[in-house]
């Protein structure tokens, strides 16, 4: 075999190594799901009255301890949110998302108006199954793209 | 691709040039899963674990879950520094052959 065959070879093997590794890890759509679950209970958790607040915030942040050790033992695999290119973006989107509804649910929880903190944390369940979403993708671009 | 190209024998063999591969597309990996993925058995993914790990390039975990201990693997800053220049003399080596043919 010549050498650029070999090289050809050898980055192919790349290529597949990667896009498997890929494909495992963005196969857990309920993940998506179940964290925008959990940061709707954190956005909700903000306006509700003590001790009933940090009970619901305790419970999420288990939740969310316990949804990646359940993720990382289902695929093998983890991948840190914050990595080279548009999926730092849109995991710093997600975070913002999360802060911006907490600011929001403190204050209707502030001003006598706690139920309103529901449609907000609907809002925030959607953009961050939405954004997980786009992670995914972005994640096996990039990989697609060798970076 | 930014990194200088050079080749690294450490990573070159098919299969430590797969395990990188698989390492470099994720923050950390479970022994099982790049065994999986490389489809070797344990002691042969074990060796070249070895050796990457004595070049500095991977660096190994042990995590108890459920009085299970599993084992994860990652790349060292350095491991991803010299497979990302291996990567750049492989596709160095395709371009300058591609070129010498006039394609």
């Amino acid at each position: 075999m010549s050498d650029e065959a070999e090289a050809r070879a050898a980055l192919d093997a790349v290529n597949a190594a990667q896009r498997e590794v890929a494909r495992r890890a963005t196969s857990q759509n309920w993940y998506h799901w179940v964290l925008g679950a959990l940061a709707a209970v954190i956005t909700v958790s903000q306006a509700a009255p003590l001790p009933l607040s940090m009970v619901m915030l305790g419970a999420a942040l288990v939740g969310i301890a316990v949804l990646v050790q359940v993720y990382r033992r289902r695929t093998g695999v983890w991948v840190g949110g914050l990595r080279p290119g548009l999926t730092s973006w849109i995991a710093i989107a997600m975070g913002l998302v999360v802060a911006v509804g907490q600011v929001v649910s403190v204050w209707a929880g502030r001003h006598g108006e706690a139920m309103a903190s529901l449609p907000v944390a609907l809002v925030v369940f959607v953009l961050t199954v939405a954004l997980g979403y786009a992670w995914d993708a972005a994640y096996r671009a990039d990989v697609e793209r060798g970076r | 691709m930014s990194e200088t190209a050079h080749f690294d024998p450490v990573i070159h063999p098919p299969n430590r040039l797969q395990i990188c591969a698989m390492l470099a597309a994720v923050s950390s990996a479970e022994f099982a899963a790049v065994r999986d993925g490389v489809g070797v058995s344990d002691s042969v993914l074990s060796k070249h674990v070895r050796q990457l790990e004595e070049a500095g390039y991977v660096k190994i975990e042990k995590a108890t879950v459920a009085s299970r201990v599993r084992t994860w693997l990652k790349l060292t800053p350095e491991g991803r520094r010299a497979f990302a220049a291996h990567l750049a003399a492989l596709e160095r080596l395709v371009a300058e052959a591609g070129a010498a043919a006039g394609r």
